[in-house]
Formats: C-alpha cells, sequence, structure tokens
C-alpha cells in the first residue's frame, strides 16, 4: 500500500509537468461524470426511491372528468359542488382533503407582497406528512364550515416577512383584508405534494372555508376550476376500482339533474378518475428523465473514450521509460502499479471536480427545470450517490490503467532500448483507432443533431412574432380588498380609474380587459348558428374600444368596436383568423354570425391570431365590446418614460384609497416569461453543444494525435521518399475520411431511429429535423477535419529529420 | 541517369536543446561526383547520421551551403526540399521502411506518387518493374513487406529509392538489420548499381563493407578526420 502511495505522488509530480494532458482528462472527465452524477441522483429518486408520503401507496388524486360517447374531456378541472359531495358523502377513504392553490397578496404587510395560498381541510397536513417547526397543523374544528379563520405558514414566509419571530404563534396575518391568527409553522423539510397540472409552491395555508370561489362557482355544477382538486387515502380494503365506481356514483345523478336542458351538455355524464399520487406527481417524467440519463452517458461515454485515448498515447510517450524499468528487471505488476496509480491521481481529480459539478448540476435543475421534472425540492447528493460516484470511479480509474497496460507488449518492450526508438512502439490497431474515430464522430452527430433540432424549435417559438406589440405596455390589475363592490360598481370604478389614469402625462393611452390576452382565463364554446352542436372552443377576451389601437392588434378585415358598441355591450364580436377560420373556412367570416351562449352576435372583424407559447392557450379567440366588471387594464406609456408601481399607485389612491395593485408587469416581462421554458432550452442546447463540440475535439484530437504519434516515423520515410507536406496532410486526411465517412453513416442511421422511432421529450415527441442534421454533420466534419490538421502539427510542417528521429549509430 | 555534383561548403549542425548546444557536425566540405560510391565512418554520435540528414535535405544546417548540380540547396522550404528529395535523391534505411499494408509494387512505386512529374500507369509499371529486375525481385511484385525476408525486404527498399532515376543514393547502414550472408548480398547490389553508374553515399559502423567504396570518410566529433581513397572512380 506503501508503495502505491509513493507510486501515487510520483504520477502527482509527472502529472503536473503535463497540464494540458492533466487538465484535458479532467475538466472532459470532471464535467461530464458531474452531469452523469446529476442525472443519476434525479433518475434514483424517480424511478427507485418511494414518494415520502406515509401509505403513498393508497393516496390517490380523485379528479371528475366529463364523458360523451365514450370520449373523455376536461380532466384536471373540477366541479366545486361535486368535490364537496365526495367530501361528505364518500366511504372509500380514510383520510380526505380539499386544495384550492391561489395566488394573493398579505395586505397586511407594508409592502401587500404577492405569495401563493392553499385553501385546505385539516387531513391535507397528515396526508403530507407535514412536519411543524412551531404549533400545530389544522384540527378537525378548522375543517370544512366551521369558518375559523386560522393560519399555518411556511418557514420561509416566517423568515420573509416575520423575520423569524419568536412569538410568531397567535400573531395575525392578513390576506386580502381578512385577518388570520398563525397557529402553526411549517418545518423546511416539509415537501409539498405537487398534485396539480402545473407546480407551485404554497407560502401559507388558510381553511377550505376562506377560499376565492364566488358563490356562483360554489354552487354551479357546470363550472369547471383548474385550481381545486380532491386528495384522499384510500382505506386499506378498497381497491381503485371501487374508490372510483362509488364517487362516480355519488355525483352522476346530481350532475345530470343540475345541467339538464341545456344542449351543450346533452348526452354528457360527470365521472370521477382515480389517479395514484406517484403518477399524478411523477406523470410522464419517467421518460424526460431516462432520455436525459441517456444523453449525458452518452456525452460521458464520449469523455470516457476521449480520456482513454489521451492516457493511451500518454502511456506510448512514456514506453522508453518503461523500457528501461523493464530492463532495470521491472515486472508486469509494476507496470500496471504505476500505470493504475496515475489513473487512479487522475480520477481523484475528475471526481473532486464532479462533485462540484453534480452539486451545480442539483441546484440548476432545481432552479430551472421544476417546471419540467416532479420532486426535484427531495432531489440530493446523498449516500446512494456517493456510492455511485465511488464504484464508477473505481471503474473508470481501473478501465484506464487495464487499457494502457493491455496496450503495452511487455515482452516487445526492449525492443524500445535495441532500436533506438526507430519506429517500434506501442500501437493499437487502425481498425480499433478507425472505431473510435466513427464513434466519436458519430456521437457527436446524433448529439449535435438533437440539440440543434431543439434549439431551432426554441428560436422559432421565440422569434415567432407575438401578433400584438407589448413595447411600453403595462398590464395592471387592480383589487378593491374588503370593500366588495358590485358588477355594475365595479365597471363605474374600471371607467373611472382609467379615466383618471389617462391623465397622467406619463400615461399614453389605457383600455380595460378582462385578462392579460396573453393569458386569457375565459374559454368558452362559440357555434355557427344552425349548427348549436357543432361548437368550437374559444378564449373569450372583453375589452373596450382602446384595446385594439393601444396593443396595435392588427386588423386583417374590418374595423375597431365603437364607443358606443362597449358602452351598449352591442351584440358584435371581433374573432381571431384562427377562429374565423374554423368557423368559416371559406374565408367568408366578415358580417356573419356566430352563437355565444344564446346571443347571435356579429363578426364585424377579424384579426391577427395573437401567437402564444403557452400550449394551453388556444390561438381562437374571440373578443366581445364592454367595459368588464374586472379591474384590470393594459396602460401604454409614453416613449422612453418609466412608469413606477408607486406612480400608479399615487394616481389610483386619488380616484378611491381602497383600491391597490394586485399585479403589475410589463407585457414584455408577462411575454418573456411564457418564454422563459423555450430561453431556458435554447440556452442549455447551445451550452451542450458547445461542451459536445469540446469533448468531440478533445477525444478526436486524442485519436487521431495518438494515430500519427504511431505513424509518425512512416510519415517521416514518406517524406524522406518525396513526399511534400500537402502529399502528407493529404495522406492523413483521405486516412482518417474513411473512419469519419464510417462515423458519418453511423450517425445517420441513429438519427433515422430516433425520427421513425416515437421517442418523447416530456410530453413532446423528440423530432429531429433536416437542417439541423446537415448542420450538425457540417460541423463535426469540419471540427473532424481541423482536429485532424491540428494533429499534424510537428509532423508535416517540421523538417523530415524530427520525424525519422535518426540518431548516430 | 543526371550528370550530377553535391558540394557542401563549411556546413555546420548545432542542436539546442535545454540550453545546452551540441555540435554535431563542424565546418564539413565534402564534393561527390557523379559515379562516386562514399562511405561514411565513424563512432557512434560522430555525426554520420546528421550528416546523411543534411545531405538528404531532411533537416537544414545551421550554417554553410549545400548544391546539389550548382544549385544552392541550403535553406529551402520544406515542399522545395520535398520535391528536389523526390527528383534527386533515393533513401535506404536500416529498417529497411517498406508500408506493410501496402504490396510490393505500391512500395516502390511511392516516390513516383509524390514525384511532381506525372507518370503514367504503364510508365509507373515499367519503372518499377525494371527496378525490381535490377534487385533480383520481379517475382516478388505483389507480395506484402512482412512476406519477404529481412534481406528482400532491404532490396525492395533500394529499388524503391532507385525508382525516380536518383542523381544519388543515399543509404544509412543497409546492412544493420540483417545477417552476414544477407548483407553481402546486398552490399554486392549497391556494388554493381555504382558500377552501373548509380551515385552512392552510404554511412557503414562496419569496415568491411566502408572499404567497398571508392573514397572513405572518418568522422569524429563532427569533424572529417580522414578521407581515403580506395579504389578510383571508374
Amino acid at each position: 500500500m506503501n508503495d502505491f502511495l509513493l507510486e501515487m505522488k510520483y504520477s502527482i509530480v509527472s502529472l503536473l509537468k503535463a497540464p494540458i494532458f492533466f487538465l484535458s482528462i479532467v475538466i472532459t472527465l470532471g464535467l461530464t461524470f458531474g452531469a452523469l452524477i446529476t442525472a443519476f441522483a434525479l433518475n434514483h429518486l424517480i424511478f427507485v426511491e418511494p414518494l415520502v408520503y406515509n401509505d403513498h401507496e393508497r393516496l390517490v388524486v380523485a379528479n371528475q372528468v366529463r364523458v360523451k360517447n365514450k370520449a373523455e374531456k376536461g380532466e384536471g378541472f373540477q366541479s366545486y359542488p361535486a368535490l364537496i359531495k365526495w367530501f361528505n358523502n364518500n366511504e372509500v377513504f380514510s383520510e380526505q382533503a380539499l386544495i384550492q392553490i391561489n395566488p394573493t397578496q398579505l395586505t397586511g404587510i407594508q409592502s401587500q407582497p404577492k405569495v401563493n395560498v392553499s385553501f385546505v381541510t385539516p387531513d391535507y397536513f397528515s396526508i403530507a406528512n407535514a412536519p411543524m417547526l412551531q404549533g400545530r397543523a389544522f384540527n378537525q374544528n378548522e375543517g370544512l364550515n366551521n369558518q375559523k379563520p386560522v393560519a399555518v405558514i411556511t418557514k420561509k414566509l416566517w423568515l420573509e416577512y416575520f423575520n423569524q419571530a419568536d412569538n410568531i404563534l397567535g400573531q395575525t396575518i392578513s390576506v386580502e383584508d381578512v385577518n388570520y391568527t398563525v397557529i402553526g409553522v411549517l418545518s423546511d423539510k416539509f415537501i409539498q405534494p405537487q398534485v396539480f397540472m402545473w407546480k407551485q409552491e404554497s407560502d401559507i395555508f388558510l381553511p377550505w372555508d376562506f377560499n376565492f370561489d364566488s358563490p356562483f362557482i360554489r354552487k354551479n355544477w357546470d363550472s369547471f376550476m383548474p385550481y381545486n382538486l380532491f386528495i384522499g387515502k384510500l382505506k386499506p380494503d378498497i381497491s381503485q376500482q371501487r374508490a372510483q365506481l362509488q364517487l362516480t356514483n355519488l355525483i352522476q345523478n346530481d350532475f345530470t339533474e343540475q345541467i339538464q336542458g341545456t344542449d351543450y351538455w346533452a348526452g354528457v355524464s360527470l365521472q370521477a378518475r382515480l389517479t395514484s399520487f406517484e403518477h399524478t406527481i411523477i406523470g410522464d417524467s419517467h421518460t424526460t428523465s431516462a432520455l436525459f440519463f441517456a444523453g449525458v452517458l452518452a456525452l460521458m461515454l464520449i469523455a470516457f473514450s476521449n480520456a482513454i485515448n489521451l492516457f493511451l498515447s500518454r502511456t506510448a510517450q512514456k514506453q522508453r521509460k518503461m523500457a528501461i524499468q523493464v530492463a532495470l528487471g521491472a515486472k508486469k505488476a509494476h507496470i500496471f502499479r504505476e500505470i493504475l496509480a496515475e489513473s487512479t491521481c487522475l480520477v481523484i481529480a475528475a471526481t473532486v471536480l464532479s462533485i462540484f459539478v453534480s452539486l451545480a448540476g442539483i441546484t440548476l435543475l432545481q432552479t430551472y427545470a421544476s417546471d419540467l421534472l416532479p420532486r426535484l425540492e427531495e432531489l440530493r447528493f446523498n449516500f446512494t450517490t456517493l456510492l455511485f460516484v465511488i464504484i464508477i470511479s473505481i471503474i473508470f480509474a481501473l478501465t484506464f490503467a487495464l487499457v494502457a497496460a493491455n496496450s503495452i507488449n511487455y515482452h516487445r518492450l526492449n525492443t524500445v532500448l535495441q532500436t533506438s526508438g526507430k519506429g517500434a512502439g506501442l500501437q493499437i490497431s487502425s481498425r480499433t483507432r478507425m472505431i473510435l474515430i466513427a464513434s466519436q464522430v458519430t456521437l457527436t452527430i446524433v448529439l449535435l443533431t438533437v440539440n440543434f433540432s431543439l434549439l431551432f424549435e426554441a428560436m422559432a417559438t421565440i422569434n415567432q412574432p407575438s401578433g400584438i406589440n407589448t413595447d411600453d405596455t403595462h398590464y395592471l390589475t387592480l383589487s378593491t380588498g374588503k370593500n366588495k363592490l358590485s358588477s355594475d360598481e365595479l365597471q363605474l370604478h374600471a371607467r373611472g380609474i382609467k379615466k383618471t389614469l389617462e391623465k397622467q402625462p406619463d400615461i399614453a393611452s389605457v383600455a380595460i380587459v378582462s385578462s392579460n390576452p396573453l393569458s386569457p382565463r375565459m374559454s368558452r364554446s362559440v357555434f355557427l348558428p344552425g349548427a348549436p352542436k357543432n361548437h368550437i372552443r374559444t378564449n373569450v377576451l372583453i375589452v373596450d374600444n382602446d384595446y385594439l389601437p393601444l396593443m396595435e392588434h392588427k386588423v386583417l378585415k374590418g374595423r375597431n368596436f365603437s364607443h358606443s358598441q362597449v358602452k351598449d355591450k352591442a351584440d358584435v364580436a371581433i374573432i381571431s383568423k384562427a377562429l374565423a377560420d374554423a368557423l368559416y373556412p371559406d374565408n367568408s367570416a366578415l358580417n356573419k354570425y356566430l352563437l355565444y351562449f344564446d346571443k347571435q352576435l356579429k363578426i364585424i372583424a377579424i384579426i391577427e391570431n395573437i401567437y402564444n407559447p403557452s400550449k394551453w392557450i388556444s390561438k381562437k379567440m374571440i373578443f366581445l365590446p364592454s367595459y368588464t366588471s374586472q379591474l384590470n387594464f393594459i396602460v401604454k406609456r409614453q416613449p422612453n418614460i418609466e412608469l413606477s408601481k408607486s406612480t400608479l399607485a399615487k394616481a389610483i389612491g386619488q380616484f378611491d384609497h381602497n383600491v391597490r395593485i394586485f399585479s403589475y408587469n410589463t407585457m414584455t416581462e408577462i411575454l418573456e416569461n411564457k418564454l422563459a421554458r423555450d430561453i431556458a432550452i435554447a440556452a442549455i442546447t447551445v451550452v451542450l453543444s458547445i461542451l459536445t463540440l469540446f469533448l468531440a475535439a478533445v477525444g478526436l484530437y486524442g485519436v487521431l494525435s495518438y494515430g500519427i504519434k504511431m505513424r509518425q516515423y512512416e510519415l517521416g520515410v514518406r517524406m524522406a521518399i518525396g513526399a511534400n507536406p500537402i502529399h502528407i496532410v493529404t495522406q492523413v486526411l483521405s486516412d482518417n475520411a474513411k473512419a469519419i465517412g464510417f462515423g458519418l453513416m453511423l450517425s445517420i442511421i441513429a438519427i433515422l431511429f430516433v425520427t421513425t422511432g416515437s421517442f418523447h421529450l416530456g410530453s413532446k415527441p423528440l423530432q429531429l429535423g433536416i437542417l439541423p442534421t446537415l448542420i450538425a454533420i457540417l460541423i463535426t466534419v469540419t471540427l473532424s477535419l481541423l482536429v485532424s490538421l491540428l494533429a499534424l502539427n510537428g509532423v508535416a510542417n517540421k523538417a523530415p529529420v524530427n520525424s525519422l528521429r535518426l540518431t548516430d549509430s | 541517369m543526371n550528370k550530377s555534383k553535391i558540394t557542401i561548403k563549411n556546413i555546420s549542425k548545432i542542436f539546442i536543446s535545454d540550453e545546452m548546444e551540441t555540435h554535431a557536425l563542424r565546418d564539413i566540405n565534402l564534393t561527390i561526383d557523379h559515379g562516386d560510391y562514399l562511405s561514411i565512418s565513424g563512432p557512434s554520435g560522430c555525426g554520420k547520421s546528421t550528416l546523411l540528414s543534411l545531405l538528404g535535405l531532411l533537416d537544414q544546417p545551421t550554417s554553410g551551403q549545400y548544391f546539389i548540380e550548382n544549385k544552392d540547396v541550403s535553406q529551402l522550404t520544406l515542399s522545395q526540399a520535398a520535391e528536389i528529395r523526390s527528383k534527386k535523391i533515393g533513401f535506404v534505411f536500416q529498417q529497411f521502411n517498406l508500408i506493410d499494408e501496402i504490396s510490393v509494387f505500391d512500395n516502390i512505386a511511392l516516390p513516383l506518387k509524390y514525384n511532381p512529374q506525372v507518370f503514367t500507369k504503364t510508365e509507373v509499371k515499367a519503372r518499377v518493374m525494371n527496378c525490381l529486375k535490377k534487385v533480383g525481385l520481379d517475382h516478388r511484385t505483389y507480395h506484402k513487406p512482412n512476406q519477404l525476408s529481412g534481406g528482400q525486404q532491404q532490396r525492395v527498399a533500394i529499388a524503391r529509392a532507385l525508382v525516380a532515376d536518383p542523381a544519388i543514393l543515399l543509404v544509412d547502414e543497409p546492412t544493420g538489420n540483417l545477417d552476414s550472408k544477407n548483407g553481402d548480398i546486398v552490399m554486392e547490389l549497391l556494388e554493381q548499381l555504382n558500377r552501373a553508374g548509380t551515385t552512392i553515399c552510404m554511412v557503414t559502423h562496419d569496415p568491411r563493407y566502408a572499404a567497398m567504396a571508392h573514397r572513405q570518410i572518418n568522422l569524429l566529433d563532427g569533424e572529417i578526420i580522414e578521407t581515403q581513397i580506395i579504389k578510383e572512380e571508374i
């Protein structure tokens, strides 16, 4: 052991004298191994580690689906009275909870910060294994219909807004002007179950009774909302199918009775669909996670083969030293121990770097991929990960040493000394070299093609014009807090605030809207007159006559709403081109009619589609004229002027001091937020492409320079018998071209396989385009040729004697 | 074969490594006429192979001048040197240095591929077969080098050196890797070639083979210490 440590000490000294070799291996191996460790930790979490919730195999999410002619739709959207029916009457759950999640404001704090609130029933905390830092969770006295204004807050909220006050329990916290008494603080170890379609952490938990749903939604069976959910723990003797049947039976009759008589719901039944917690939380992320691992593994394999090539090259360089050792009596085991000591030093350095890289990778995933992958808050560098790191590191060190040791012909080492280094030495066969080059080229082309395909797709989304001009515009939503106003009063308020804002010198114009045109919250069905059963689902935006000019939303045909049409809520509509094409495919929609509820609306204009990066938003949109009863505005500021929130708040306060700003963002920010995923994909693919090219360049350089080193004497002979530098370059390029061509062929087969197979990245099919493939091929082939030329440095551009190394005999 | 005269004037070669200067050759003056057969001898490290490298334009002198057929070739670019090597110089190495992957025929034809003059297939074949006959191996045309004995490989190497009809044959320890019988065969072949008009400059350790040349120069510490005329040129 002492001898081995001594060998390692010598190796460190030797490696420090070869810094380029050392850094090349440590960086390529460290970066990719780090990424592999991250991918391993993620896959272990998703595929192997059970959910942290007690009896998780019995935990389910109960969803409602609308079924018509055996076709299901609407999963993820719940009818409020149906949820309450389940909660009060089922006999299949031992524990159950209702959850509503919403953004809100802490109005008791000066800055009125926006936070997320979950309205829950008491069992939520036991189902979710919520550990308390202080106080307690809700008890049954704070359950349904008890109207107890209590709150449980997260440690994060306690730290951020209560400065970690010791006396937090019993303090009052004000949410939307309603006061709640804090009864508990959750531990930061609490992992909130991500059971909604979107991933969102809550900062504060309030009793279900105080949820934001209006009385209308609370009693209407045909209003389906995505932010309400039912979760439960099945009794041990109840199967999922049986529970599903009982829950369906509980709501089916009520639903049919409540919605009967409307054409839209004719033949539709409401049914329960139970999904396990595991399926709900992880969803189709197994594929994404596995693909992530596969992609990183491919990079790792490139880096690994690169490192082996470089290591072989170094072993070849050390053959003379080893020959002297053999001549002095070194046995095969001595030579192997020396090689193993050096590979161990390299792998230790690379592993240390890889651990830092993996920790950074885990943080990056948690920061930027929480929308794409589940359970990331549980992702840790744990004991299993450490074990993985140790095993793989040992495999790396042993593989390097074994491959290098196998490349040495121990019995021929003495000939190295006998021939004064004239052309004899270590060799890996030209076939092996060809396979190494071809594999590098194949992996590089495939990885670049995947990266470029994703990059091009993301860039197309990012560069797609939105159809509206978001420059200098802000989206503003206001709240009246405790001061509840009627619909008519709200309309009057909206017009009054609009007039107040328009008087501000920094503001160019203001439009009243029902919601942000990039996130239209209302979705309804429209019909062609005479075909009431053929409905088309569209997004609805209620706007005044200033909306179109303010947003520079292009009118393709027709005209804008007039002031009187807005004031009178006239029976007219402006529709997007997508909806016009759906209603009247013969391009004749203008001045024709559509049915909206029971009203016949005249189509007075067709406008450009709003291109929305969110896959949930349809391009089919209808714009209706009215002063909406919601205090939502689009504000266009004067060019080159900053419009601060405080300026706006002051102006609004002059109109009504009870009205406060709920949200205030530039439209450009909102658009960029929607593009965040595509921007992240673009950035990641660019980084991965550069990393791939770097690894490929190092790898190819390793193989090619090794190959040239092995051939250097032969090339010297060619030069001696008359070959000039161009002949040498041509010879080497033509030899390498075979391997590169072979790699190219393999990569095309792999790309065709991926293209024809049904591979998915998340929920999206992986599509590889022709242009990305061609660019990947072009870049890889160019890189291979450039690296070939680089590897010839010192041979073709030097006098032949350098290659021949003629020594006096 | 072309009329040729090789002259080197005050050639020196200094190798610099790790801040140490090694004078491999000092002020060497030498003339090789057409049809000459010169042997260079001396102990290890005396500069024999360095001199051969300079004569073969494999390296450049640190100082001095080198003329081939009255043309100064002391400071040529790599490409210019390669062109002269392909046309005027033939090399024979101690290790034969044939390329194992290609046949005897292709090995011999290789210098013609690098020659700026374009040869037709018929011309290439004629030249290769002519050279193979000269070295007595025309029955081994399509064998691979590793199917031949050491002596045969060296004869193929000599054929390769002759194929472009060079002005001079530079031969580095031609018998160093051969047994005495094969060594004798190779030396006899070189003598025959010289008798037929080939100019030869040979580095050898072996005094027996050195004595087969017309002139023998002895080097010591990078300087010519003796020039012996063994026999008059024919």
